[in-house]
């Protein structure tokens, strides 16, 4: 049992936790998103998590104006904020912006906030326990997500270690984008490791997501030799025009198929919920006008994996 | 400083005619004795110079009055402050490469650069943003105007306005035509963020019935009620970022992504429900930038050249180059950025509106 600050009690920069997941593992989860990604996806729908560290977000909406308030106008050192005269509300230039936080400091409304904050293992252990009854009850436990919860593995690590100590399921969602010796330092703490595999051709995953996928590839093969006894999960972020090819789906059963312990493929149909938050943090939407996945192709492709998945039984 | 090469770079968005302003300072540079150069996609061409086959810096050619393109592209959104590129850990991440950008000037001899800057709907004062950066480090440089929505403060009279504003109108003229032939009210959303003054401007000219902008929120049933009564057809204008009265929802993202087109169609799901006229949506969007260059941007693009580099000669460097009544004046980089024009009350364009009986989005 880790100590509150102790030496051990190491801190990590974390977007926000998700009590009650269903998705993200066995059971009922608690997620836990880690800030920092290795890639660019063009259709990340959580915009708020790319960044490696706390970062500015602005909601207009509560913005209470210059006229009775001001006070960020004065505290910026990199005047990237300005208000504008037709409705007297802040507006931030993203292009100066320095994510120094003395602005967010000041706000009383709010409008300006962090996205993403510090906190140490205890603490982030402490409000996973708050739903330790579910987890035994529903064989879950909690999930490290992000980002990319690899990018900070002595967190990762001592997060997985103090919960599984704990008797919690222990779950890591990852892109692979990282050296080998992250993922094998956490891997010995994980039970299930849910993985994507957003492209196989090689130009295509460095067009769409900013890196190559060689490394990602050869890090899932060590992965499933090195780790049998965990239980994968390979995924695939199902974007139309993208990748819901029949050639990629069969790319990545002929992958994964080949190791007993990877004991699924699951499509995650792309949605539209991460919108907003670009328009928070004064992103572009990349890929703004991309459609979410018809039922009848998610049903098509999924006959297609349950198929190559029972011939393997057979 | 002694100048004795300069360089000229394009922010992103396309204007017609820009290839004249970019001729004009290297013309306008050449009569002083320095070689004046071209870089390709705003600063692309020095961060990625193995992109372009004949260079990241590029020669300017010739004095002619060709007018298509730009001559150095202006597709780019890289921002030098922070490219995204992989470390050494593969990880891909945004970097400060601004160094980069300023060794490949410093190596290519190049001692100031004359940047064509303007706003961007989406981010801000993307451009214009970036060269202030590059100004605090150092960097001499002046700043040319370059607008479709006519918000920047500094200038009544950016480049490229003109242009927009005049294919606007032919547009919007066409959709009035149209929806008069078809007894039924054209919704035309034209760019316009923060400012009204497209909508207001190309409508005036194109003979609209409405006009809704930014600067004046607009209430729906006056809308709708203002089209029973008082035509068979009409022309209504909305600027992007045209906002309804409180109480009913505006469009949802104000930043980062594109809202082109939402207004449009909110303005005509809450019109149409209390409209006994039959209403139809069109957005103009980029197409605005589609027409040709006139003749007065063509002129004011070529003395917005000249004028960059005198101030240079006379060491005003760190500037914007603004129109104004009098001719030109130098604007600190300083004072120009973040700084957005709207439309206030007393605009003699909303004078003439109100004049001409234009409805403004709500019953007086």
């Amino acid at each position: 049992m880790i100590h509150p600050g102790s030496p051990e009690d190491i801190s990590g920069f974390v977007v926000n936790l998700q009590h009650f997941s269903t998705h993200d593992g066995p059971g009922i989860r608690t997620t836990v998103f880690l800030k920092g990604c290795t890639l660019r996806c063009k259709w990340c729908c959580n915009p708020e998590s790319i960044a490696p560290k706390p970062e500015l977000a602005f909601n207009l909406k509560n913005c209470i104006g210059v006229a009775e308030c001001g006070r960020c106008l004065p505290v910026c050192p990199e005047q990237a904020l300005h208000a504008l005269d037709s409705d007297g509300k802040v507006r931030v230039n993203w292009d100066l912006c320095s994510n120094c936080g003395k602005c967010v400091e000041v706000c009383p409304s709010k409008a300006l906030y962090h996205y993403g904050k510090v906190m140490r293992v205890s603490e982030v252990i402490a409000e996973v326990e708050q739903d330790g009854g579910f987890y035994t009850e529903s064989g879950g436990g909690i999930t490290l997500s992000g980002g990319e919860c690899l990018m900070q593995p002595e967190f990762a690590t001592a997060l997985l270690k103090e919960a599984r100590g704990r008797g919690m399921n222990t779950a890591i969602e990852t892109a692979g984008n990282v050296p080998w010796k992250f993922m094998a330092q956490v891997l010995p703490h994980v039970d299930t490791m849910l993985h994507d595999y957003k492209l196989t051709d090689t130009a295509a995953h460095r067009r769409w997501t900013g890196a190559d996928n060689a490394r990602i590839l050869e890090n899932y093969r060590a992965a499933y030799s090195e780790f049998p006894d965990i239980n994968f999960i390979a995924r695939i972020p199902l974007v139309p025009g993208v990748n819901d090819s029949e050639e990629h789906i069969d790319a990545v059963l002929d992958a994964i198929l080949p190791y007993p312990n990877v004991s699924e493929l699951e499509l995650l149909p792309s949605h539209r919920y991460g919108d907003s938050k670009y328009g928070f943090l004064g992103r572009v939407y990349a890929l703004e006008d991309f459609a979410t996945p018809t039922a009848e192709r998610l049903q098509q492709l999924r006959r297609r994996i349950a198929q190559r998945f029972a011939q393997r039984a057979t | 400083m002694a100048i004795r090469r300069i360089a000229i770079c394009l922010g992103g968005g396309y204007f017609p005619g820009l290839s004249g302003v970019v001729r004009a300072t290297a013309r306008a540079a050449r009569r002083r004795g320095w070689e004046a150069v071209g870089l390709r996609d705003g600063f692309d061409g020095l961060l990625f110079p193995e992109r372009y086959p004949r260079g990241g810096i590029v020669a300017i050619e010739g004095d002619g009055n060709d007018d298509e393109g730009s001559l150095l592209g202006t597709g780019t959104r890289n921002d030098p402050f922070r490219v995204q590129l992989a470390n050494a850990d593969g990880f891909v991440e945004e970097q400060d490469a601004s160094g980069r950008v300023l060794d490949g000037l410093r190596d290519a001899g190049i001692d100031a650069v004359v940047a064509i800057v303007g706003g961007s709907a989406v981010t801000g004062s993307h451009a214009l943003g970036v060269m202030w950066k590059f100004s605090r480090r150092g960097l001499p440089c002046v700043c040319i105007p370059k607008s479709a929505e006519n918000d920047l403060a500094a200038t009544t009279q950016p480049f490229g306005y003109d242009s927009v504003r005049e294919f606007t109108a032919q547009c919007l003229r066409r959709a009035r035509i149209a929806a008069r032939d078809q007894g039924r009210v054209a919704i035309v959303e034209v760019p316009g963020q923060y400012a009204g003054w497209l909508a207001l401007d190309a409508g005036l000219a194109a003979g609209a019935d409405v006009i809704l902008i930014p600067e004046q929120a607009y209430d729906a049933a006056d809308v709708a009620r203002h089209l029973d009564t008082h035509a068979d057809s009409a022309l209504v204008v909305v600027a992007e970022g045209a906002r309804p009265r409180a109480g009913e929802s505006p469009p949802e993202a104000e930043v980062g992504l594109s809202s082109a087109g939402r207004i449009a169609r909110q303005v005509y799901e809450a019109v149409q429900q209390r409209c006994g006229r039959e209403l139809f949506p069109l957005l103009l969007d980029q197409w605005v930038r589609a027409g040709a260059v006139t003749a007065t941007d063509r002129a004011l693009g070529k003395a917005y050249g000249a004028e960059a580099v005198r101030l240079l000669a006379e060491g005003h460097a760190q500037h914007l180059v603004a129109a104004c009544a009098g001719g030109f004046e130098a604007v600190s980089l300083a004072d120009a950025v973040n700084r957005i024009r709207t439309v206030d009350a007393a605009a003699p364009a909303l004078h003439s509106a109100r004049n001409l009986d234009i409805f403004l989005g709500t019953a007086p």
